[in-house]
């Protein structure tokens, strides 16, 4: 597995563990140890996210960060074999 | 509303082209139990729920469900993609084919185009909430039909998460659903009848 395939199984790792303790506190809006939990998963998330984007390209498009290309239409597309 | 972020929930990386197995995992997509039933039925019954759990839950998975969609229309595509047309003419692909191609569409493996009678919205909490707990039993249990059905390791890796993924939108459904039945209006001898005139 290549850096950037490592870098972005790391966040979908982060951001999953974040999406998970999300939908677990809608039902336990007061679990301190699980908000501390999704804080800590949201954070990691969004910084490995910020890293991908600025190495490889975008994941939203207001990563997109060029005056001379708008790369957000660059391969990959998530489907892509 | 919503944003798109350009990557999959869970990686897909299907090797072997195999075109009966995509006709099966298209029910998944368009099916009587597929992702997009799902996610319509969710995001649409928000709007007569009672709470604040009920209303965040159901958004949180109707956006998962999106894109439990485009992992299953990835699987699809990543299974058809380098098919010959020898393969898909002797596999029970062949007759989507010929409509479809190797496009992704929203149908069952029967073949029915997709039905909206799968939203089944009743503006009644509790009526819809016991639906959903129902609907990820029922996908759970396509998954499991197509685990029996399918040798592929890696498409079997990705069905084993999402099938996981309805075990727990089940588990939250029924947390939900406590958090209406519990607090029932003052006279209810049951959990039906809301104070919802």
């Amino acid at each position: 597995m290549n850096e950037r395939c490592q870098l972005m199984k790391q966040i979908m790792e982060y951001s999953f563990a974040a999406h998970d303790w999300n939908l677990y506190l809608n039902t336990h809006p007061n679990d301190r140890m699980a908000l501390r939990f999704f804080k800590e998963m949201s954070k990691k998330a969004m910084e490995l996210k910020k890293i991908y984007a600025e190495k490889y390209g975008p994941i939203t498009v207001s990563d997109v960060n060029n005056d001379q290309e708008w790369t957000w239409i660059n391969e990959p597309w998530p489907w892509s074999v | 509303m919503w944003n798109y972020q350009k990557r999959l929930q869970y990686p897909i990386n299907i090797k072997t082209p195999n075109p009966k197995l995509a006709s099966f995992i298209a029910s998944q997509y368009g099916g009587p139990h597929g992702e997009v039933g799902a996610a319509m039925r969710y995001l649409s019954q928000r709007f007569s729920m009672p709470n604040g759990i009920t209303k965040a839950t159901l958004t949180d998975i109707g956006t998962e469900e999106l894109a439990h969609l485009e992992m299953v229309g990835t699987l699809i595509h990543q299974l058809t993609k380098n098919a010959t047309t020898t393969e898909i003419e002797n596999s029970p692909m062949a007759p989507y084919y010929i409509d479809h191609g190797k496009g992704v569409y929203a149908i069952s493996a029967g073949g029915n185009p997709f039905k909206a009678e799968t939203f089944s919205v009743t503006g009644d909490p509790i009526a819809d909430l016991v639906e959903d707990l129902a609907a990820e039993q029922k996908a759970r249990a396509t998954y499991d039909n197509i685990l029996r059905v399918s040798d592929d390791p890696d498409v079997n890796d990705v069905i084993k998460f999402l099938r996981e993924r309805e075990v727990v939108h089940f588990q939250r459904f029924g947390e939900a659903l406590d958090s209406i039945q519990n607090k029932p209006a003052s006279r209810n001898t049951f959990y039906m009848g809301m104070k919802n005139k």
